[in-house]
């Protein structure tokens, strides 16, 4: 799976690898989620976008907390 | 709703699956454990999975527990990947309210997500109440309204808890084991969500007032 | 919450009782509901309206004596609806006809003595309830004194046609029928029950019926004979005037009191809106316009259709929600507090883990108390959502991101950065104890020192400084014991240091102590200020206009609102009223923290209120005398300034008016300031150097964002340092950023930033509640 836009330019400065899409766990009010997500395998660096933190990861949460 | 045979289904959406695993249902197979435990039939015994989908709780029922069990689903395109995932699978097209069986062929009947999604609910309860055998259990999971005042629109078939119970009791059963889910209705809600897709047309959206549904886990028992 | 406080709640909310028409009309038609429908031009719907209720509805509509008139609102403006007038024009034109469904009969059959308007009511009643009746009528006709209206009136076509539903409902016709003594006591035994109708039958007559003394008692409630099973009813009205919608009432309790009777159910349970009653909706005219009633042009046709409209337009469609029209956040729900209470209700009584749909509701009142003010009968929406609150609270479903933030920025008040108290420097006693409230310390930290300057200079036997929370975070957020445990440490406080009279800078906290902690004194600033006369450097802005914005929390304290415009008035600054003040003021949006739990209801309040104001004062700068009402006003746009500014400017010559917004970040230092400064009186302990912090820079629009977003900035210092110290982070080759995610407690906060000359340079930051927990092999 290719980068998403959103990742473009990023790379890991711990250890300069490069960022792979990978499946990240979550959790959040007792339930468990995984999102493909660029990290950097090596250092476990997470690249979580403005986009996603606002925009999906908000509704999801106001679902959990039955808002 | 009676075009469902011609309309893909979301349920069908292989990109769908993928995201929430085989099984489009809040909690997975981790329900449907649930009740087994609760039931814990013998190795062998004859189950019937009503609204099997591709099957995967078919595999998990025959693989994991020893349980001879078969699936039905209304949906053509999903027990055809069914099979050619698995051919050994007993798998068929057929409604709720119609089973091709003959009377108490079976000890058990999982109907898990589905039957606020039937026709005719009553019909299909007294279908199920047939094909089980003298003490059977039903294991039942699915939506349902919590407040009464909502019209029922766009949540489908979703009744009250009341409505539901004493269309169970009307059919003969009764009722063992009553649990409330909706956390995992709320759980799979998000995934889909984070995963990018709609919840349109999925048994976790909102009606249009806004509502969302409740999600319980049901075991009933035959006389 | 239990059921019984549930049908208190519901109780204390008019909107869902009756009109006044339909409460004076003896069988309470529905003739709001009628009226709109011929409003619209609907008579088919608005026959149906009185199908519904109304009995052969082609006779009685034609001839009722239309008493619910009398109480009609429209009336106390004008005159009445003309209801009967209306109700004779719809079923003379209406063409839909009463449908009938015949029930499986019962076995019991009763017999109607009399075929006035009382004894086909009953016979009518009973028949849909699906008994066998036999009418008996001594004349060779049915209807008693129907007959006396005119033909044009009351046709006999009309008549016919409607008694003809009594031979659809299969009852058993007996014209011409003798009724003596003998032939009653014969009825009496075979029939399960009988109704007379006394419009037709003398009931004096029979001797059956009456008691020791020769007399016949009638209950009034019920119609009960002295005779078991013996109803009656009907006859002249009071005044001796034959009034038809009293009759039908009569026929209607009997055949109540017949199906009661039979059943061996209670006779008068549950009827106590039997017949007209006063109703409790409260309906609000003020404002409406008088207008004539429509007459017809042509008396002899009647109303045309457009004057029948425009009769029916007239009516005012009686229904309180006083509440509603004063609040956008019960506006924007679509319901009203009976509605309300049971949706709470509901969302409470879901068990542990389900879904509870209701949470943003809940939490979203901001306690302000104005639905009381404006309610008839006191329903305080504030009361019914702070207790759900603790309910949430209590039984562990309250979602931590409706108060979190607002509670770790109380935890900071009552911290070491800024919780401090004790006597004046250089003294051991206090008679006074000023406690200045954490969020004006937080907007104006130095203008609160000038202020406690005044004080000491003032007041005489000392004056203690107390910095902390009053714990209204807490209140509102329905943790009580986070409250009680806040107060408690207050209060321990206050009386070590000799129980002084407390004078308070802010009217919540005033509110909080006054009814919580009732043992101590407490007065406003700026009553002392009143008294004492105003300060003596120089206080601006004299000659100019201000709208005051009296806190909501001022809305019982009549006592500080005239303070504080005695005061601007010293100042020589004219006041111009707006809208809402005395006790009808609105929240700010801070109050129920509705900012936090709502902030675009937050946001909507206060637009609201600046447009109202506008258009009410023109455009003067408005003066607050609450720190949050400044502060929300100014980050709308709104020119505005607290009163303490005006007495204690810290800048000669300013324009605190134009200050604009401040940040949370901000109002974390402000805080810490005003700590400092207070220790500073007491030299050792002052000025205790702060840790250098991390300089971290940023344009206004990223200063703006994370304050929206609620990351602070000591938020941001966590990230980066601790970014910086594990090397943790990601970076961007195109523009050299780098960007680091820390979770200090619960929430993940991402910054996006670039180290410059020894500082760091924020470019965005955003956060997230759902937990990283890591990348899956």
């Amino acid at each position: 799976m290719s980068l998403p836009v959103e990742a473009t330019g990023w790379s890991c400065a711990a250890c300069g690898g490069e960022l792979e899409i990978v499946k990240v766990g979550f959790t959040y009010m007792k339930g468990n989620f995984e999102v493909d997500l660029p990290a950097c395998r090596e250092c476990g660096q997470v690249l979580v976008s403005e986009e996603l933190a606002t925009g999906k990861m908000a509704d999801a949460e106001r679902i959990l907390e039955d808002k | 709703m009676g075009d469902l045979s011609l309309k893909p289904s979301p349920y069908e959406s292989v990109l769908l699956r993928d995201v929430t695993g085989t099984t489009i249902r809040p909690g997975g197979l981790t329900l449907t454990d649930r009740a087994l435990e609760l039931c814990s039939f013998a190795i062998g015994t004859q189950l019937l999975d009503v609204g099997c989908g591709a099957g995967a709780s078919v595999e998990h029922l025959r693989s994991c527990y020893g349980y001879d069990a078969c699936g039905v689903d209304i949906s053509p395109t999903l027990i055809a990947e069914g099979l050619l995932r698995n051919p050994a699978l007993q798998l068929s097209v057929a409604a709720a309210e119609a089973l091709p069986f003959a009377a108490d062929s079976f000890d058990g009947i999982l109907c898990e997500c589905v039957l606020s999604l039937v026709e005719e609910p009553l019909k299909a309860l007294a279908e199920f109440e047939r094909m089980l055998r003298s003490g059977g259990s039903l294991i039942l999971s699915d939506l349902y309204v919590k407040t009464a005042t909502e019209p029922k629109g766009n949540l489908r078939g979703a009744v009250t808890r009341n409505q539901a119970e004493s269309w169970l009791t009307q059919s003969g059963f009764t009722i063992v084991m009553w649990e409330d889910h909706t956390a995992l209705l709320n759980e799979l809600a998000a995934r889909l969500i984070l995963a990018g897709c709609s919840l349109d047309g999925l048994c976790c959206g909102t009606s249009g007032s806004g509502q969302r549904p409740g999600y319980y886990l049901l075991v009933a028992r035959t006389a | 919450m239990e059921q019984d406080t549930l049908r208190e709640w519901e109780h204390t909310c008019v909107q869902e009782e009756p009109p006044e028409c339909t409460a004076t009309c003896p069988i309470h038609v529905d003739a709001r509901l009628f009226v709109k429908e011929m409003g619209r031009g609907d008579r088919e719907a608005a026959f149906k309206v009185l199908a519904k209720t109304m009995p052969f509805p082609g006779i009685l509509a034609r001839i009722c004596d239309h008493p619910c008139e009398s109480r009609c609102k429209r009336g106390e403006v004008d005159e009445p609806i003309a209801i009967g007038t209306l109700e004779r024009n719809c079923v003379e034109q209406a063409t839909s006809k009463v449908r009938v469904q015949l029930l499986p009969r019962r076995s019991q059959s009763i017999a109607v003595l009399g075929s006035g308007l009382a004894g086909l009511t009953a016979a009518w009643d009973l028949l849909k309830k699906g008994f066998c009746v036999t009418i008996y009528e001594q004349s060779d006709r049915l209807g008693g004194s129907l007959h006396q209206y005119s033909e044009a009136t009351l046709p006999m076509e009309i008549i016919r046609e409607e008694l003809a539903i009594l031979n659809t409902l299969k009852a058993d016709i007996r014209c011409s029928e003798t009724l003596d003594a003998t032939i009653f006591a014969g009825i009496c035994q075979e029939y399960d029950a009988v109704f007379i109708d006394r419009e037709t039958i003398k009931i004096g007559e029979l001797a059956l019926l009456q008691n020791n003394a020769g007399e016949i008692d009638i209950d009034a409630a019920t119609g009960a004979t002295n005779r078991v099973g013996v109803f009656a009813g009907g006859g002249t009205g009071s005044n001796g005037t034959y009034s038809p919608i009293n009759e039908t009432l009569q026929g209607r309790k009997g055949a109540l009191s017949i199906e009661r009777y039979i059943q061996k159910a209670q006779m008068g349970a549950g009827r106590e809106s039997d017949g007209p009653f006063r109703t409790r909706l409260h309906t609000n005219i003020s404002g409406i316009a008088p207008l004539p009633r429509v007459v017809p042009a042509n008396v002899a046709v009647g109303f045309s259709d457009d004057e029948m409209q425009g009769e029916a337009g007239r009516c005012i469609q009686c229904e309180c929600l006083e509440c509603v029209k004063v609040c956008a956040y019960l506006e924007q729900y679509g319901g009203y507090p009976k509605k309300y209470a049971r949706q709470v209700f509901n969302n409470e009584g879901v068990v542990f883990g389900a879904a509870h749909t209701k949470n943003q509701f809940v939490n979203s009142c901001s306690s302000c108390g104005l639905c009381e003010t404006v309610c008839p009968t006191g329903f305080n929406m504030g009361d019914l959502t702070l207790q759900a609150r603790r309910t949430m609270h209590e039984r562990k479903f309250m979602p931590l991101s409706f108060h979190e933030f607002t509670l770790q920025d109380m935890a900071y008040s009552s911290g070491e950065h800024f919780a401090f108290s004790s006597h004046e420097a250089g003294k051991e006693k206090s008679a006074w104890l000023y406690f200045p409230s954490c969020q004006l310390c937080a907007t104006s930290p130095a203008e609160v020192l000038s202020s406690y300057g005044y004080l000491r200079e003032r007041l005489t036997g000392g004056v203690g400084i107390m910095l902390g929370c009053c714990g209204a975070p807490a209140y509102w957020a329905g943790h009580e014991e986070l409250f009680r445990g806040t107060l408690e440490a207050l209060r321990s406080e206050w009386e070590h240091l000799g129980s002084p009279r407390v004078i308070t800078a802010c009217s919540t906290c005033q509110n909080l102590f006054t009814e919580h902690l009732p043992a101590i004194d407490v007065v406003s600033l700026w009553k002392v200020i009143e008294e004492c006369g105003l300060p003596s450097d120089g206080c601006t802005a004299s000659g100019t206009t201000v709208a005051i914005t009296d806190p909501c929390s001022t809305r019982h304290d009549p006592e500080t609102q005239e303070s504080v415009r005695s005061i601007v008035q010293s100042l020589g600054i004219t006041v111009a009223e707006l809208p809402l003040h005395g006790d009808k003021p609105e929240c700010c949006g801070f109050g129920g923290l509705m900012f936090n739990a709502n902030p675009k209801l937050a946001r909507t309040v206060i637009d609201r209120r600046i447009t109202e104001g506008a258009a009410a004062v023109g455009g003067h700068d408005y003066l607050a005398y609450c720190a949050h009402c400044r502060d929300n006003f100014a980050a709308a746009g709104q020119r505005v300034s607290h009163l303490i500014e005006l007495l204690f400017p810290a800048v000669a010559g300013g324009d605190p008016a134009a200050r604009g917004w401040i940040s949370w970040t901000q109002r974390r230092s402000n805080r810490a300031r005003v700590k400092q400064g207070i220790l500073r009186e007491f030299d050792a302990k002052g000025g205790t150097a702060v840790d250098a912090e991390l300089g971290l820079t940023m344009t206004e629009e990223v200063r703006r964002l994370i304050d929206e977003r609620r990351i602070l900035e000591d938020d941001i210092r966590s990230v980066i340092e601790h970014a910086e110290r594990t090397g943790q982070r990601l970076k961007n080759n195109l523009n050299g950023q780098f960007r680091a995610c820390y979770k200090p407690e619960n929430v993940t906060f991402w910054v996006d930033y670039t180290p410059e000359n020894g500082c760091f340079t924020i470019h965005n930051a955003y956060c997230h509640r759902m937990n990283i927990v890591g990348v899956k092999k």
